[in-house]
């Protein structure tokens, strides 16, 4: 994994805040929901952003781990180090998507 | 927020959802362009993709319910869309909608109009027609000139003509300029985007054949052509347009620069090449011209070419071969006559694609 631009790494940041908001208000959506097919759709909404959540902390430590253990000490200020793991925050609903890696 | 809000109803939920994603899509589609590393760019597109189907998903959703409903359109606006779809394969309505374009709109307000509809067919193809545009502005990048008067453009004729004009496409750009924007998309065209003085000679001219590639070839202007001389540093705008299938700026540098127009390859300005009308200075485009007081070229045509541009000159500019002179104000002059053969088409303004790995 190479390093990040630094738009990248903005962008990443910023996506990482944005998927968190997400995945908060899509479980509260589909609690608050009536309709059972809106319930569902809208859980799967979450999860999805719950795995872009994934997607972009491995980016993190990607780029953290290439520029060295500095980095890799700074990496506990990210967002990854929330002590769940992805298959726990997601409720153990693997993601419908994104599973060409 | 003690509990959930009984107003905020099913159909509200889904309504911000889909708000949401919308926004969501937004951001990732921004974040696609602006990424460069592979793996990153990789997997942002796939974000991509699946925030936008998770969108089409609630909107699926709230069409079931009857909550986001579409209208099928009525035959009137089809027939416009219709009307639309023929004009811009014909030519022309892109060069229309460049008037309301970035840089260049500074100095117009454009619009739609029967212009000039004059139509000749210089050297073949058969005539087509003014595709008849007016615009006018209150100057020029210089803020001289009087605005435009563009001339007819889009031109039409059977593809493959080999040669005939494109179509003038607003002239008086700039201060004693004549030069007009772009003139000539037909094949065979001069050109140029600008005044002699400021010469940018951005012009479009497809192949003779007519061939919508938006790259111009041989156009004439350049961008920046003829600024000055090139002792003078007038830059040099590189090659004329030769490409395809992309914008192409043209136009060699200097002075003179009075093109000859070929019909079938397009007008291109001769660079390097002094005009041989006693020192005027001309602009991209310009194929000749009277003596004494000189045009800008936006692609004027020669007429001792082959070939036409349409494009305007201004009548008042002054030119010096070395590009020291004074520009007057002076209106445009749009000379643009549509007509010619081939199809023509505007070119494309400049644009830097990023980097891609793959294939859309």
């Amino acid at each position: 994994m190479s390093g990040l631009t630094t738009k990248e790494a903005s962008r990443i940041e910023d996506g990482l805040h944005l998927e968190e908001t997400l995945v908060a208000k899509f479980d509260a959506y589909s609690k608050q929901t009536t309709d059972p097919e809106c319930r569902r759709i809208l859980a799967d909404v979450a999860n999805r952003h719950r795995h872009h959540c994934d997607v972009l902390r491995r980016h993190v430590r990607g780029a953290l781990s290439a520029v060295g253990p500095a980095g890799g000490t700074s990496q506990g200020s990210t967002p990854d180090d929330g002590g769940s793991s992805d298959q726990e925050r997601t409720g153990g609903t693997p993601p419908t998507l994104m599973t060409g890696r | 927020m003690s509990g959930p809000d009984p107003g905020f109803d099913d159909r509200n939920i889904l309504a911000d959802a889909l708000f949401t994603q919308k926004g969501v899509t937004k951001y990732y589609d921004d974040s696609v362009l602006e990424s460069a590393t592979p793996e990153v760019r990789r997997d942002l597109t796939r974000i991509h993709a699946e925030e936008r189907e998770a969108a089409h998903q609630l909107w699926k959703e709230m069409n079931r319910h009857g909550w986001y409903n579409t209208q099928p359109a009525d035959a009137s606006k089809l027939s416009q869309l219709r009307n639309t779809a023929t004009q811009v394969y014909q030519g022309g309505i892109r060069a229309v909608d460049r008037s309301n374009q970035g840089d260049y709109s500074s100095s117009w307000s454009g619009q739609h109009g029967q212009g000039q509809t004059e139509s000749k067919n210089f050297g073949g193809g058969a005539g087509g027609m003014g595709g008849g545009w007016q615009g006018q502005g209150p100057g020029g990048l210089y803020g001289g000139s009087q605005g435009y008067q563009g001339g007819g453009m889009g031109a039409q004729g059977p593809t493959g003509g080999p040669s005939g004009m494109g179509g003038g496409y607003g002239t008086g750009y700039g201060p004693g300029s004549g030069g007009g924007y772009g003139a000539g998309y037909g094949p065979g065209s001069g050109g140029g985007y600008g005044p002699s003085t400021g010469g940018w000679g951005y012009s479009g001219s497809p192949t003779g054949g007519g061939f919508p590639s938006g790259g111009s070839r041989g156009s004439a202007g350049g961008y920046g052509s003829s600024w000055s001389d090139r002792g003078q540093g007038g830059y040099e705008a590189g090659q004329y347009g030769q490409q395809r299938g992309g914008p192409s700026f043209g136009g060699p540098t200097g002075y003179g620069a009075g093109p000859v127009g070929y019909g079938s390859t397009g007008g291109y300005g001769a660079q390097g090449r002094e005009s041989p009308y006693g020192g005027s200075s001309y602009s991209g485009g310009y194929g000749g011209g009277p003596s004494g007081p000189s045009y800008s070229g936006g692609g004027y045509g020669s007429p001792s070419g082959p070939s036409y541009s349409g494009g305007g000159y201004g009548p008042s500019g002054r030119g010096s071969r070395r590009g020291r002179s004074a520009w007057q104000p002076g209106g445009g002059y749009g000379g643009g006559m549509g007509g010619g053969g081939g199809r023509s088409w505007a070119s494309e303004p400049p644009r830097y694609y990023g980097p891609s790995e793959e294939n859309w």
